[in-house]
């Protein structure tokens, strides 16, 4: 595991060097409660890139718990009269414990200047021992309302998702977050999101499952 | 993907509808209630005391009789049917019901109705171990429930002379077991599953989507899952028993066996239940309709 995240950092990196137009990088650490395990911590380390059409963003989680998590997602942006459209393939490892999964998957995203939602489909693998089965039929969504569209430093964000950054949950499992941005330069931002998520959504008597905040500093250049 | 979208809206057009009719409550699918499943744990193992609720006597290799989601409204001529057949069958010990008992408020009575022995059709007055699902929550449907059945977390055995089989019956209608649960169930199996030759867990929301059977049902969330799997994995549990999709699956994963039982609703096309082999040699399954 510890090869292929290394390949995928240098990946990543290596494309950037190359053909460098607009780059971010990103530190979280998250800290949280679930039911299973109860307090929890994480750190994170995402990169972006983008060059005219064409972009990518990926990285790697590592929480406490025993779970590690990569993601990557290559993207084609095209702009339309009401925003951004693009679309983008998906591919998600991670593991917790004994169990593995891998994901693969493509999806499209409208990102307009008030709202975005992304709605894509995926295949996951789940394998322990030596076994795996199949899980062909999952999708994945994410639906965000800006708060603060005409601000340039401040971002207040509203977002509905199965499928933020590293955490790939079933359709029927949403995370609510209320993420917050600030950025002091053109190059610099600091983030702060605090995500709640239920149990038992979608045709059940729902129960707390998880809350956790993430804080992240990103640098543009 | 575009038959999925369509279900959603349906299902969503469905379920508002549906909340006028005390069918559906739609509050406590995005709202937790009162009942959290660390409150009905609690109440559980104090109306057990952590202790067997039963000790059933059976020869060595008896069957078992599993239905699931009756879904009881108006009339419970499945239920009744499942019941007269599982009563006739002097083999059969007990019987299990795996959750979604009732399909709307204050119905619950009809259940045990359906469940009631009836001495003139049936020779054989076997229990039913009823699993507490989703649809059996809403409306804070607990309080009616814990009164009328009884607990939601609960285990038992089957001695058949030589030996004894273990039946955990779990909480899972919120879409998880929720922290104590979770710990209960470790330190349970941990201790106590050596002592058996079967052990088989009965839950009513399911672990695994290898199908789109279950688009619109929430379940377990994958990192539960996740732990809950490895920890049936690591202590040999034979056979995990689910209702709530409707729609039957038998699989095989880590060692144990889980399978879904479909629905014997009134409403259904295709009454399903399951009659299961216990036997030295391990279980062996026969799907009957209705």
């Amino acid at each position: 595991m510890k090869r292929v995240t290394i390949l995928f950092f240098a990946l990543v990196f290596a494309f950037c060097e190359t053909y460098a137009q607009q780059r971010e990088i990103s530190l979280g650490t998250k800290v949280g409660h679930n039911v299973v395990f109860g307090n929890y911590s994480a750190l994170s380390v995402a990169g972006s890139y983008t060059h005219n059409h064409w972009g990518v963003r990926g990285g790697g989680e590592y929480n406490n718990i025993g779970r590690i998590a990569t993601e990557l997602r290559p993207a084609y942006y095209r702009d339309c009269r009401i925003g951004r459209l693009s679309g983008e393939l998906l591919l998600h490892y991670s593991k917790q414990s004994q169990v593995a999964y891998s994901a693969f998957g493509a999806g499209a995203s409208l990102d307009t200047k008030h709202l975005w939602v992304t709605f894509g489909y995926y295949h996951r693998t789940i394998a322990i021992s030596g076994e795996s089965l199949q899980e062909p039929f999952n999708f994945y969504y994410e639906a965000g309302i800006r708060c603060l569209p005409n601000q340039e430093r401040w971002k207040l964000d509203v977002i509905f998702s199965n499928s933020r950054m590293f955490e790939l949950e079933r359709h029927y499992q949403p995370t609510y977050t209320i993420e917050g941005g600030w950025s002091p330069s053109e190059r610099v931002g600091i983030d702060l999101s605090i995500n709640y998520k239920p149990a038992g959504m979608f045709h059940m008597s729902s129960n707390y499952y998880q809350f956790y905040t993430k804080v992240g500093v990103c640098y543009r250049w | 993907m575009l038959q999925m979208v369509r279900w959603f809206f349906c299902v969503g057009c469905a379920a508002i509808l549906c909340t006028g009719c005390d069918v559906l409550d739609i509050k406590g699918m995005f709202v937790p209630t009162s009942d959290m499943v660390n409150t009905r744990f609690e109440e559980s193992m104090e109306l057990t005391e952590g202790k067997a609720i039963a000790h059933i006597e059976a020869e060595e290799s008896y069957l078992l009789y599993v239905c699931a989601d009756t879904h009881i409204d108006d009339s419970y001529n499945n239920l009744r049917e499942f019941t007269t057949r599982m009563r006739n069958n002097p083999e059969a010990p007990f019987g299990i019901m795996l959750g979604d008992c009732i399909d709307r408020r204050n119905v619950l009575p009809r259940y045990l109705e359906g469940i009631e022995h009836d001495a003139e059709s049936q020779p054989y007055n076997t229990p039913i171990f009823s699993v507490l699902g989703n649809h059996d929550l809403f409306f804070s449907g607990w309080e009616n429930f814990v009164e009328l059945i009884g607990p939601s977390v609960y285990w038992f055995e089957v001695e058949y002379g030589s030996g004894r089989d273990l039946y955990i019956t779990l909480d899972s209608a919120s879409g998880t077991l929720d922290k104590q649960q979770m710990e209960w169930l470790e330190e349970f199996l941990t201790t106590e599953r050596a002592k058996y030759r079967h052990c088989i867990v009965l839950k009513h929301t399911n672990l695994f989507y290898p199908d789109n059977s279950q688009h619109t049902s929430g379940n377990m969330t994958l990192e539960e899952s996740a732990v809950i799997f490895e920890m049936f994995s690591k202590h040999n549990v034979t056979l995990c028993l689910q209702g709530h999709d409707h729609t039957r699956e038998d699989l095989t994963f880590g060692g144990v066996r889980y399978t879904i039982v479909g629905t014997i609703r009134e409403e259904a096309e295709q009454p399903e239940y399951l009659v299961i082999s216990v036997s030295d040699s391990g279980v062996e399954y026969e799907w009957n309709y209705l």
